[in-house]
């Protein structure tokens, strides 16, 4: 009887090894990325960075063998067909490996494509297995393909990490909206917000662009910021109505949509000095707490007020200003407040005008106003917004000046 | 036979506990959202009060009756022919649940994990594991599910918790969803269409009297609806009840969506297991339920012989839908349309009538 349950046992862990699905890492190559262009008659150019087993796998296991050594780390390949889960599948006719989206955290749409409307390219996105609801949707000025080819991380091996760790960064700067999967998904299918996503693009024009000037420091797009040629920039957000791009945002401009949204970590700003011409005041800036915002929607008009709660400091004053003092940073603080007031005015004017495109999703805050789902699409939120009257206000207060408590004037 | 295992409290609530979380698992909380948008949550405590309302009322007919179940209860107050009728309604329905979930946990299996792995093999694995819970017995599945509980509970802690970056606390606007009609009652029905407290009724034998079954079943019922309404809540701010609607398996796609960091990311893994376990409990209760229901009608002395022809009535019930959409239209159905009726129309006849027979039978005697 022992050697029966025994067997039994035994029989049973022999069936559960992974039953019919069992992969061993070495039969499969894992997609990193996946770019999507408009492709020639309704068909897609899907693009796949996928890791390079050879070389990682030397990487990782210190080089044994030598295998790989002068190989890229990545192999990017494309194919057309008419959705991207379909050209995923064609691709594995031309790998000895099975390919794998486990591993895909980007998705790059181009531009073109985005403009023409995602819908249906979310949707098999959405509802295929393997891909997931974390991966970042970047929008690609230019072809996605080109962007894929061109991009080699110098920091890093694989350009998955890359674009995970530009995503971090860009708390630091607040220049972007770094927005994974499920959220835009769900946006593109929204009443009371409108989806954005990352701009990205590479610099094709070098330290050549126009340079910035004091308030428009990150009065960008992606690829236009001038630095080093080849670099991948991600500044700046594609706007969405529904699923299709309607416009884009700068990367000041996304900076006070982070603000205005209460997504703004830190940033930056660099104004010209109200009490000395020709020299500039940098500021950093960190949100204190996430905007309120209360939004009426009784009787005819829609009426939105929004309160910003910004503490900026002192990074660099050119001028030698002693603004530390309290009459002085009256001033200052009076100014960056009516700068950021003004920013944020002039991209809410946008989004009523030029998107029609609620993006900061003061329809979130409207529905509470409303009992019931029926109630609250009756009111039509999408026509109401492009005419509602928006206030900003902006409390601003330099809490900390660096590590200088006093400006003592240069002597001349 | 039944009775001769006793558990504890804890045990006895937890067995209960997790059974009634089987359903947050697969498309169950969809249906919810899709009914009641976003106050979907409120339609889960509307069921909660609904459930306790039910608990109460099998409270009435085991509290004149210790020592006996339902059971014998109805073939008691009902005489052999209707009690016989009602058990045995009562064995296919406990059937009926077993094979619908076997058929949708294995679906979100192959859906989520195994997309290679036959569903017959899976839902044979389920109904294996079935029959050998039900041939061990009740005290077994207990006190394993007791030991289990703490992982399963951890495990949803934790995903609700990764979550929180992810919650937007406007999506529960507007209040009161789809409209009242949608959230109270048909949303409250809905959800408080629950098979533990008619199980708990079957197994009562097991519980030190009708006292302890309304202390185990009542918290057995808060825990379970609490869980529910928790997990609504996190599916309504993180995914938003529009697009929430559309997730086949809402609980997985929420565990997908853990980010935190670089290094916590992809824990899904951890709940097909809990997935796993929890459906193994629900498929073995039932079984278990309907051999005692119907080794109890017949007045057989052990349920065992019946759970492998039992086994194959739950296995061909599950092959017979033709897609994972069917078996969950039909699963809907059997929750809106079915389960009021064995576990609350068909219970009030038995306590009518029993009442009715305890009032004419001493002047029946006299």
């Amino acid at each position: 009887m022992k050697a029966a349950k025994l067997l039994i046992v035994l029989f049973i862990m022999l069936l559960l090894q992974g039953c019919w699905g069992s992969r061993e890492t070495d039969e499969i190559a894992y997609v990193l990325a996946l770019g999507l262009d408009k492709g020639p008659d309704r068909n897609i150019i899907a693009t796949f960075v996928i890791a390079n087993p050879k070389v990682i796998a030397g990487q990782a296991g210190g080089g044994g063998g030598g295998t790989g050594k002068d190989e890229e780390p990545i192999i990017t390949a494309s194919a057309i067909a008419p959705l991207p889960i379909a050209a995923f599948h064609l691709m594995n006719v031309e790998r000895s490996r099975q390919l794998s989206l486990l591993h895909t955290n980007v998705f790059i749409i181009s531009e073109e494509l985005a403009r023409e409307g995602l819908g249906i390219y979310l949707n098999s996105l959405n509802r295929f297995r393997e891909t997931r609801g974390t991966a970042f949707v970047y929008i690609c000025r230019g072809r996605a393909i080109d962007f894929m080819n061109r991009n080699r991380p110098e920091m890093e091996v694989t350009p998955s990490k890359q674009y995970e760790l530009i995503s971090r960064a860009a708390r630091i700067h607040s220049l972007t909206r770094v927005v994974q999967f499920q959220k835009f998904y769900t946006a593109t299918k929204s009443r009371d917000i409108a989806p954005v996503a990352s701009l990205v693009a590479l610099n094709e024009k070098g330290l050549t662009g126009e340079p910035s000037r004091p308030g428009t420091l990150g009065d960008y797009l992606a690829g236009d910021m001038p630095s080093t040629k080849g670099e991948s920039q991600l500044m700046g957000v594609a706007v969405f109505k529904m699923d299709k791009m309607v416009g884009t945002l700068t990367g000041d401009e996304t900076k006070y949509l982070n603000m205005l949204t209460g997504e703004m970590q830190f940033s930056f700003l660099v104004i010209p000095d109200p009490l000395k011409e020709n020299t500039v005041v940098g500021v950093s800036l960190k949100q204190a707490m996430k905007p309120s915002i209360k939004v009426s929607t009784d009787g005819e008009h829609l009426h939105i007020s929004v309160e910003l709660f910004i503490e900026p400091e002192l990074v660099g004053v050119s001028s030698g200003t002693n603004y530390e003092s309290n009459i002085q940073m009256n001033i200052i603080e009076s100014e960056l407040a009516r700068i950021i007031g003004e920013g944020c005015r002039q991209l809410v004017d946008r989004s009523q005008e030029e998107f029609r495109s609620d993006i900061f999703g003061f329809g979130r805050y409207a529905r509470k106003n409303f009992l019931t789902v029926q109630q609250w699409r009756d009111y039509n939120w999408g026509d109401k917004y492009s005419r509602a009257e928006v206030d900003i206000k902006v409390n601003l207060k330099i809490r900390r000046t660096g590590l200088m408590l006093k400006t003592v004037p240069v002597v001349r | 036979m039944d009775g001769k295992s006793k558990f504890g409290l804890a045990e006895a609530v937890v067995l209960l506990t997790v059974s009634n979380m089987a359903r947050i698992f697969i498309s169950f909380p969809r249906t919810l959202v899709e009914m009641s948008g976003p106050a979907a949550w409120i339609s889960s405590l509307t069921g909660m009060g609904l459930s306790i309302l039910q608990v109460y009322l099998f409270y009435m007919i085991l509290k004149p009756n210790p020592g006996q179940n339902i059971v014998d209860i109805a073939n008691k107050s009902l005489g052999n022919i209707a009690g016989t009728i009602f058990n045995t309604i009562f064995a296919f329905f406990f059937l009926a649940v077993a094979a619908l979930f076997t058929r949708t946990f294995s679906e979100a299996l192959i859906i989520s994990a195994l997309p290679a792995t036959p569903i017959s093999f899976l839902m044979s694995g389920f109904i294996m594991l079935a029959v050998l819970g039900s041939y061990i017995g009740l005290e077994a599945m207990a006190r394993s599910a007791r030991l289990t509980y703490p992982f399963v509970l951890s495990g949803i802690v934790l995903l609700l918790l990764g979550l929180s970056p992810l919650w937007d606390l406007q999506q529960v606007f507007p209040i009161l969803g789809n409209g009242p009609v949608n959230v109270f009652i048909a949303g409250g029905f809905i959800s408080g269409a629950v098979t533990e407290i008619l199980l708990a009724a079957v197994i009562v034998k097991s519980f030190h009297g009708p006292e302890m079954f309304f202390k185990i079943t009542s918290r057995a019922m808060l825990m379970g609806f609490f869980y529910l309404t928790m997990l609504l809540l996190v599916m309504v701010t993180t995914l938003s009840w529009n697009t929430g609607q559309e997730d086949t398996l809402p609980f997985y796609t929420l565990a997908r969506l853990v980010y935190l960091g670089r290094f916590f990311q992809r824990v899904e893994s951890i709940f097909i297991i809990i997935w796993g376990f929890i459906g193994i409990i629900k498929v073995t209760l039932t079984l278990y339920a309907s051999a005692i229901t119907l080794a109890g009608t017949f007045r057989l002395q052990d349920h065992r012989p019946l759970l492998w022809p039992l086994a194959l009535i739950i296995f061909t019930g599950s092959i017979l839908p033709h897609d994972m959409p069917a078996a969950v239209r039909l699963e809907a159905l059997l929750i809106r349309e079915v389960t009021w009726l064995p576990t609350v129309a068909m219970p009030v006849v038995i306590l009518l009538v029993s009442r009715l027979r305890k009032r004419g039978g001493p002047n029946e005697s006299g």
